[in-house]
């Protein structure tokens, strides 16, 4: 490729996808195959072995294709950059749910530094929202986005073709994070709007009362979908580190600052936050759900080998 | 509470540093943006309620740690007799501020506003208590740069008692040395020594110190009673001669309560009033040296005589009363007991426990008539030597003249009124030396009777008396004289209802008529009650009463003043006295002769009369056994009359030539002269003294005379005669109130007579007796009729005053009455009061309460508080802050330093177990990420490409 190719300038959402987010998207893309292969995936097996599938159509190269499936044929006759796209057995429909309620916009000094700054659990559901979309859309799955708060803001239903994942980036990137979570009640919608038997993603603190919670997991199990949770919390939040008197100002907006001696509450308050965290892993447990706890300290690929690289149970 | 650094109380502001810290803290807290606060809400409202109690304590601690460390070091103390119960106030304020820090702490608007109106309202009232006792008190401890401060050093025998080795006397002097060399600038001191009569020893107070302590160097024990009230009187005169604002009085005594008349109201309230003349209230304040505990003392505290009158005629008894008045069993030993000069037996006293006296009896006969000292000492050391020995002096009466008025001298001796009186008081034996010595006058003839030598007069049965001779008589009891009445039947009831002397009526009952009862009747040896006839109630058994009296006066009533001694069985008076002027009067309802009955023929008839003779010859002659008051005094008695001036020449021109004492204005000297020396003619009488009207009411008086008589009351001219007979208007008098007299009587030529008499406001008329005037005038009380000297019991040489009184002369030993005996020379023209003696011995007598120590008590102090503010002081460095106005008090800044330690620690612990409990089983962290264990090939698989990069 000689000189500037405008189909290699990058969109500013890309950035999303950015190496210094993701490091070696490669070694990702590598270890999702390798989650395709095998018994790593749940319901939806792919019996995918090797290349021999049937030749579907060609699609415009975009950065990070595989070399492989370049079509060199295309190339040379019409200088044309495709890949071959073959119709792989693929009914992985992935919907990538993302939180974006007050709760999610907390940031605490420890979580990861992009750009010099750490990121907030919101942040950290685009990154990774992102990336879970290239890697589905890599692999050839469909990939779609819902955003939400105390309601659906935005839902994109699940495609494969190649723009999809920069139509996602575009859509994280315009997202801004709202305010209220009620998570259990427009979860029940989110269910009920994806198409049955689709793999759904979870990224969320899932703060809400734990029971309204396990109720709206219970019905994406009812509508039989495949259920990851990426359960996303501040380091902060998991050790309450604070010392002196705090004013805490309710990112949910339902309660005013309130003045408090974290020492006095600091015990009651992890208990209290063990046994949430608790309750959300033992229903994942018998929805026999993916739980991928991550917290925003732990560094995005990381999280997704995490999420790549798990037995299921 | 009053503090002595009260400006360091400025930091209970300290306390607020904790609150502040704790808002500073709270406000600092920037807000943080928070995601999970559903986990807190339920945290903290679980957990709020304990935790703000813990750090409600923790905070009051803190708060009140302060303030008890601000307290400390403004060194609080508790003023003397303070009313307020800090017992309860101090903790509640503190209290107080501990709530109002921990208010800072709570949540709840409710309780914090709650708390904090507590709290303001303890710590308020706590303040507001402490600076009203501050007011109370500042008066009490307010400096002022100039005082006036009066030492008052007690003199007394009883300070003499020593402690290891040092007498209580010796210890006041040399703390008051020390008060006066500490005492702040500006303060003048002036010195009383107190004793029987207190002694000014510095004029007005003195500023410089060196001239205190030399005076205070001088200072001797004066030995005697302390006098403590009067010393306070002369220590109040000496402040206000002072210039100073305020003042002090410093007592330094072993506080007696003898002395202090602590029994007397009255007398405080007066010392309360002169407190207040004074520019400023002084203070009183008491340094005290009691006694030791265990005091060994014994002392003489009687010598008393069997009888009054004693004579050389028979033996007497001589009691000698010894008591322990010490607090330890004591062995008194040998009793000396010296009379006439000579030792008499000794004997000794055996072992007596406190409280416990005995009396030991001794028998004399006097061979010397006069007076006679009987000195009593015990051999034996105690612990106060002033009380071991005493003295009495006695005047030892050679007869007892008695003069027996017979009334019906007609009749036979059995039936004569005298007759068996006589016979009883006659001597048994004419060889042995006689004492009593009975004479027997006809009631006629008793007007010419001068009673100079007598003792005794018996009026038996006497029908009545001419106004010359009774007024004789009650000039003659008024000295001292003794009078017997009988009345039986020949009295007239007239004459002696209305026998009025100088001090009322003579006769003690108002007579009546003769009362016969059928069968007579008896005396009631039940109704006795009389010194004399005591004895014979007990001794005589019912002798008396087997004696039948036939007939007796009835009496109307006693007369004020007068005793029933004895009465019939039939409830009248048989028999009362009275004690008249220096003199006493017996009356007796019946004769004691053969027509009314046959009592005199009784037994006990002859030692009655002996008895009775005795008691009415007791009120004549010289007390010379008088207590310790200001200083000894003698007083002499002596009737009324007036002071005479004789005059030479027709208007007195040629000079004085006799002076004297006139019973009455009643003479007739008909043609001679009325003294050697003086002219037939050409004389001039001046009269002058008081007139005491013995009733109230109006009077006319009148004047016989030859040549000129004028008369002046209270200054005014009431009468003038020449030549004749003159009457005054009419004056009104009122009984015992005095007023001034003077008279005046020339004799130009010829016969020269003057009789003054008057009317009484009961019609009765007569010489202007000797008993209503005195020979003294208003201002002569301090006039000096003579000088002399005397001795004190320590040796020393005192002069001795004479002056004239209202019942006689008085001689007057300068200087305080230091008990012991005193050798007095009496003036020569004072000899024939006292029977020509020309020294007497004066004995002061020792006052018990010296040897015994009651000490103030509660309602005395209560007493004296009334007047004044009074301070007990404890200490020498206690009364010079008092003098600095610092006040004093228990101080008690550490019980609250130590508080505030035992605090310091309790708070630290608290803090360190709130903390510990809060921290209890706390994880760093919840477990997360660790939840889902990532396969281990899978881990090394990642582990692996995380190398490569494929």
């Amino acid at each position: 490729m000689a000189g500037e190719n405008e189909h290699l300038k990058m969109p500013e959402c890309m950035r999303l996808l950015a190496p210094e987010v993701l490091g070696g998207i490669r070694r990702l893309e590598w270890l999702a195959r390798l989650r395709k292969q095998g018994t790593l995936t749940g319901k939806h097996t792919s019996p995918d072995k090797g290349v021999s599938v049937e030749f579907a159509e060609h699609r415009e190269y975009t950065y990070g294709d595989d070399l492989r499936n370049l079509d060199w044929r295309v190339m040379a006759k019409s200088d044309r950059n495709v890949i071959k796209q073959y119709i792989e057995e693929t009914n992985l429909r992935a919907t990538i749910v993302l939180d974006v309620s007050g709760s999610m916009n907390f940031k605490g000094d420890e979580g990861t530094e992009i750009n010099g700054e750490a990121i907030s659990k919101f942040e950290y559901g685009r990154y990774l929202a992102a990336a879970l979309s290239y890697l589905y859309i890599k692999q050839g799955d469909a990939a779609g986005l819902v955003t939400f708060d105390d309601e659906i803001k935005t839902m994109m239903r699940a495609e494969n073709r190649p723009s999809q994942v920069r139509r996602i980036c575009e859509e994280l990137y315009k997202t801004k994070p709202g305010k209220e979570t009620g998570v259990g009640k427009v979860l029940h919608e989110v269910a009920e709007r994806i198409p049955k038997r689709g793999l759904v993603i979870l990224i969320s603190d899932l703060f809400d009362d734990p029971s309204e919670v396990v109720e709206a997991l219970h019905h994406f199990d009812f509508r039989q979908h495949e259920l990851v949770v990426f359960h996303v919390l501040a380091e902060e939040e998991l050790s309450f580190p604070f010392q002196s008197f705090q004013r805490f100002r309710d990112l949910e907006g339902v309660e005013e600052m309130m003045r408090i001696d974290p020492q006095a509450v600091r015990a009651a308050y992890l208990e209290k936050l063990r046994e949430f965290i608790d309750s959300i892993e033992s229903v994942c447990g018998n929805l026999r759900a993916d739980y991928v706890p991550v917290t925003t300290k732990t560094s995005v690929p990381d999280a997704l080998v995490r999420y790549l690289g798990r037995r299921k149970k | 509470m009053l503090f002595l650094n009260p400006l360091l109380l400025f930091g209970l502001a300290g306390v607020l540093v904790p609150i502040i810290l704790h808002l500073i803290r709270k406000q600092a807290a920037k807000p943080y943006d928070w995601g999970a606060m559903r986990f807190l809400f339920d945290t903290v409202a679980a957990r709020r309620k304990r935790m703000e109690w813990e750090d409600f304590l923790l905070m009051a601690a803190r708060c009140l740690l302060i303030a008890l460390i601000v307290l400390a070091v403004s060194r609080p103390f508790v003023p003397p007799e303070s009313q307020i119960p800090w017992l309860f106030v101090l903790p509640l304020g503190l209290l107080g501020m501990a709530f109002l820090g921990g208010s800072f702490v709570l949540s709840s608007l409710k309780a914090t506003w709650i708390m904090r109106v507590i709290a303001l309202s303890l710590i308020g009232g706590a303040g507001f208590i402490s600076w009203y006792e501050k007011n109370l008190n500042l008066s009490r401890f307010q400096t002022s740069p100039r005082r006036d401060v009066a030492l008052v050093i007690d003199g007394s025998t009883s300070m003499l008692i020593q402690t290891e080795g040092q007498t209580a006397f010796s210890r006041a002097i040399e703390e008051a040395r020390r008060f006066v060399k500490d005492a702040p600038k500006g303060t003048a001191f002036s010195v009383v020594l107190g004793g029987p009569a207190p002694e000014m020893r510095t004029g007005n107070p003195l500023t410089h110190r060196a001239d205190v302590l030399e005076v205070l160097d001088q200072l001797e024990p004066v030995g005697g009673p302390f006098r403590a009230h009067e010393a306070l009187g002369v220590a109040t005169l000496t402040l206000a001669e002072g210039r100073a604002a305020t003042k002090d009085i410093v007592v330094f005594t072993d506080q007696q309560r003898v002395g202090w008349q602590l029994e007397s109201t009255t007398a405080w309230s007066n010392l309360g009033d002169a407190w207040e003349g004074l520019p400023a209230k002084p203070r009183l304040l008491v340094r005290s040296f009691p006694p030791p505990e265990n005091l060994r003392n014994v002392s003489i505290s009687e010598i008393e005589l069997s009888r009054e009158i004693v004579g050389t005629d028979r033996e007497v008894m001589i009691r000698v009363r010894v008591e322990n008045t010490g607090t330890e069993v004591i062995t008194p030993g040998l009793l000396k007991v010296t009379v006439e000069g000579k030792e008499l037996e000794s004997k000794g006293v055996g072992q007596l426990i406190p409280g416990e006296g005995e009396v030991i009896d001794y028998r004399h006969r006097f061979t010397k008539a006069g007076p006679q000292v009987i000195k009593a000492a015990l051999a034996s050391k105690d612990d106060l030597v002033g009380d071991d020995a005493s003295e009495r002096v006695l005047w030892v009466k050679e007869t007892l003249p008695v003069l027996i008025v017979e009334g019906n001298s007609g009749a036979s001796f059995f039936e004569r009124a005298g007759g068996y009186l006589g016979l009883a008081l006659a001597p048994a034996d004419t060889e042995s030396s006689v004492f009593v010595d009975p004479r027997v006058v006809e009631a006629n003839a008793f007007v010419n009777e001068t009673l100079e030598n007598d003792t005794v007069v018996v009026l038996a049965d006497v029908t009545r008396l001419p106004s010359e001779a009774s007024a004789k008589l009650v000039d003659f009891v008024l000295r001292g004289g003794g009078l017997w009445i009988l009345a039986g039947p020949n009295i007239e009831e007239s004459f002696y209802q209305n026998w009025q002397g100088g001090d009322g009526p003579v006769v003690p009952v108002k007579l009546g008529k003769m009362n016969l009862p059928e069968n007579g009747v008896r005396v009631a040896q039940g109704t006795f009650d009389h010194p004399v006839l005591r004895i014979f109630k007990e001794a005589a058994g019912d002798d008396l009463a087997e004696g039948v009296v036939l007939g007796y006066r009835e009496s109307a009533g006693l007369v004020s003043g007068a005793q029933a001694a004895a009465r019939f069985a039939d409830g009248e008076i048989f028999m009362a006295t009275r004690a008249y002027g220096h003199g006493r009067v017996v009356v007796t309802t019946t004769g004691l002769d053969a027509r009314m009955g046959s009592l005199p023929a009784r037994p006990s008839f002859v030692p009655l009369v002996h008895e009775m003779t005795n008691w009415l010859a007791g009120g004549k002659g010289v007390e010379l056994n008088v207590k310790a008051s200001w200083s000894p005094t003698l007083s002499l008695p002596s009737g009324g009359g007036l002071r005479a001036t004789y005059l030479k020449g027709k208007n007195g021109e040629k000079g004085e030539m006799l002076n004297r004492v006139d019973s009455a204005i009643n003479f007739n000297w008909r043609g001679g002269p009325p003294e050697k020396g003086l002219k037939a003619d050409e004389f001039v009488v001046k009269w002058e003294g008081s007139l005491l009207p013995p009733q109230s009411g109006e009077y006319v008086f009148e004047a016989i005379v030859d040549d000129e008589f004028k008369m002046w009351l209270d200054g005014d001219e009431v009468l003038k005669a020449e030549g004749g007979t003159r009457r005054s208007k009419k004056i009104n008098l009122v009984a015992g109130e005095i007023v001034s007299f003077r008279a005046e009587y020339r004799e130009s030529w010829g016969e020269a007579f003057v009789s003054l008499s008057w009317r009484r406001p009961d019609r009765v008329s007569e010489i202007v007796p000797a008993s209503a005037f005195l020979a003294v005038v208003e201002e002569d009380e301090d006039v000096v009729l003579a000088t002399s000297r005397a001795l004190d019991p320590k040796g020393r040489e005192r002069d001795v005053t004479a002056t004239q009184g209202r019942r006689g002369r008085i001689l007057k030993v300068q200087g305080s009455a230091l008990p012991g005996q005193y050798q007095l020379e009496v003036p020569a023209g004072m000899r024939s009061d006292v029977e020509g003696e020309e020294t007497l011995p004066l004995v002061v007598k020792f006052e018990g309460g010296e040897s015994r120590f009651d000490r103030w008590n509660d309602d005395d102090r209560n007493l004296i508080k009334r007047e004044i503010d009074l301070m007990e002081l404890g200490s020498i460095d206690n009364m010079l802050s008092v003098l600095r106005g610092e006040g004093f008090g228990r101080e008690i800044w550490k019980v609250i330093a130590i508080s505030a330690l035992i605090l310091f620690f309790l708070e630290g612990l608290l803090a360190r177990w709130v903390s510990k409990s809060r921290r209890a089983g706390e994880e760093v962290r919840v477990d997360f990420e660790k939840r889902d264990e990532v396969p281990s090939e899978f881990s090394k698989l990642v582990a692996q490409t995380k190398g490569g990069n494929r």
